[in-house]
């Protein structure tokens, strides 16, 4: 793993943008290969995630794909969420990722408990 | 120790490698022996009548021969097969017509997912019951009882000689699982039904694996698969299938695999198992020492005495350890480690950081490898 896409994850490791709890819907996912749990809660305003917030017990690589999820979604509009992919949330520093399927598997753990949501959101359209 | 002997390390000078457990690094007799078989005398076995064939048959034939001497058993015993798990499948499946509804197959709570999934099955297709030691079963009703001799976690030994006995007593028969011992001591197959063992986790090619049966309870089990090399006599109507080892062995053997494993155990017997012992025991005193030191025994689980320790940060996930340490060409084993059920009993859903040792391993890695999960912490720890 290259070293500054390493210092960048160990970086929001420990200090985290999205980490914590709000009042809103709870979605929440498991990696059950290696125990990872997380449960992402957002706040949710006419469709829009107005607030989104992670918490759980988690690996730094899937807090990484959490925090950077969080980022994008942070104020977009539920129909719009299936446009994410890794690739574009992972950008070229983190491209090595994709290559690694067990890790990237942690990556996506946050993208896992979204498409929760996504199925939820299109079932309701 | 031997350092030299594995040319991996001249290929990868700065290679830390603690992962020994999962699959121990090939010595260059290993490697030679397979490319020789390729570039010499690849031909089948027991089939054709060629000097090509007539050698490979005999290499291959040695090899049961210094693998019952290995262990102290009868050439008769052993069976060649894939793998271990596929020794304990062979062994619980071909036990079928031995168990019945009720009886009790026990295991241990420390058993690899493969020493459990397969008598699993087979209670349930027999009504058979699992039951697991720490449950502290009735012994009476225990048809099967089936134990890792050193834990792949703990590094610790067991030998349950009371248990053996007990079951015996009442007619049952006991699997010894001696995949992680048989490479770190100098092994005593003792009155055990039968053991298996991997040949990748002894310095030998993967893709091969031994199931020792006893002469006197090989009847008792089923062959898998059937195919040439299994029967004494065939006819259009009617087989009858070999009364030894072949009728275990159907079909084309892994002849490269096992001329492979062949060389491993020369080698082992070169430098002597004694030796390989006093090693494994010298660095896991070594290494107990320095968690010690470096006050880590807090997160140490078990209390090995042969070269596997398993680490629980309560903090830091174990991926992140093994990410960190790959960062120092550090290689360990993180997560469950193929034990989910003594993870579950032990609340460690995401497993632990395992550093297991070879005949290869030194002091310094040993070092490389406190100062490596130490400095993680550092790291990772708030
Ligand atoms: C104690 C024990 N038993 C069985 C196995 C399974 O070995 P294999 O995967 O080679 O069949 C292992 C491998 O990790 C092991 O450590």
């Amino acid at each position: 793993m290259d070293k500054v896409f390493l210092e960048e994850i160990i970086y929001r490791y420990k200090h985290p943008l999205h980490r914590g709890k709000n009042s809103g819907q709870k979605i929440a996912s498991e990696n059950v290969s290696c125990g990872d749990k997380i449960t992402i809660y957002l706040e949710i305003f006419d469709d829009k995630i107005v607030d989104a917030k992670f918490d759980g017990s988690l690996c730094s690589i899937a807090n990484y794909g959490a925090e950077l999820l969080l980022d994008k979604i942070i104020g977009q509009k539920i129909t719009e969420l299936s446009q994410i992919n890794s690739a574009d949330l992972l950008g070229e520093i983190g491209a090595s990722l994709l290559q690694n399927p067990v890790r990237l598997k942690c990556f996506e753990l946050a993208q896992i408990a979204l498409n929760e949501l996504k199925s939820a959101s299109q079932k309701r359209i | 120790m031997n350092r030299s002997d594995f040319p991996i390390f001249d290929y990868q000078p700065d290679l830390v490698y603690l992962d020994s457990a999962n699959t121990t690094l090939k010595p260059r007799a290993v490697i030679d022996a397979v490319r020789n078989y390729y570039e010499n005398y690849s031909a089948n076995i027991g089939r054709a009548t060629y000097d090509l064939a007539e050698r490979a048959t005999l290499e291959f034939n040695s090899v049961r021969q210094k693998v019952a001497d290995f262990v102290g058993a009868d050439l008769r015993e052993v069976i060649f097969t894939h793998s271990a798990t596929y020794g304990i499948n062979q062994v619980a499946f071909g036990l079928r017509d031995f168990l019945r509804v009720g009886d009790v197959i026990l295991l241990t709570e420390y058993e690899h997912n493969s020493n459990i999934i397969a008598w699993q099955k087979v209670a349930a297709e027999t009504g058979a019951r699992v039951v697991f030691l720490d449950e502290k079963p009735d012994l009476e009703n225990v048809k099967i009882f089936a134990f890792s001799h050193v834990s792949n976690i703990t590094g610790e030994v067991f030998d349950y000689d009371e248990i053996t006995a007990k079951v015996h007593e009442n007619g049952g028969l006991v699997l010894a699982d001696i995949t992680q011992s048989i490479g770190r001591t100098k092994t005593n197959l003792k009155n055990y039904d039968f053991a298996v063992f991997s040949s990748h986790k002894i310095y030998g090619p993967s893709g091969v694996g031994v199931l020792f049966a006893h002469r006197e309870v090989q009847e008792k089990i089923n062959p898998l698969i059937f195919g040439s090399q299994t029967f004494k006599k065939i006819s259009r109507e009617n087989v009858i299938l070999a009364d030894n080892f072949s009728r275990f062995e159907a079909g084309t053997p892994n002849i490269e695999g096992v001329i492979g494993l062949g060389a491993a155990i020369d080698f082992l017997n070169k430098i002597s198992m004694n030796k390989i012992s006093e090693h494994d025991i010298e660095l896991t005193k070594y290494m107990t020492k320095q968690l010690e030191k470096n006050g880590l025994m807090q997160f140490l689980i078990g209390a090995p005495t042969t070269g596997i320790f398993s680490l629980n940060h309560p903090k830091i996930h174990p991926h992140d350890f093994a990410m960190l340490l790959n960062q120092q060409k550090i290689a360990v084993r993180a997560g469950r480690s193929c034990s989910d059920i003594l993870m579950q009993k032990l609340g460690l859903d995401r497993g632990v950081v395992r550093a297991s040792f070879g005949i290869y391993t030194t002091k310094t890695d040993v070092d490389k490898f406190i100062a490596g999960y130490k400095n993680a912490i550092e790291r990772l720890a708030d």
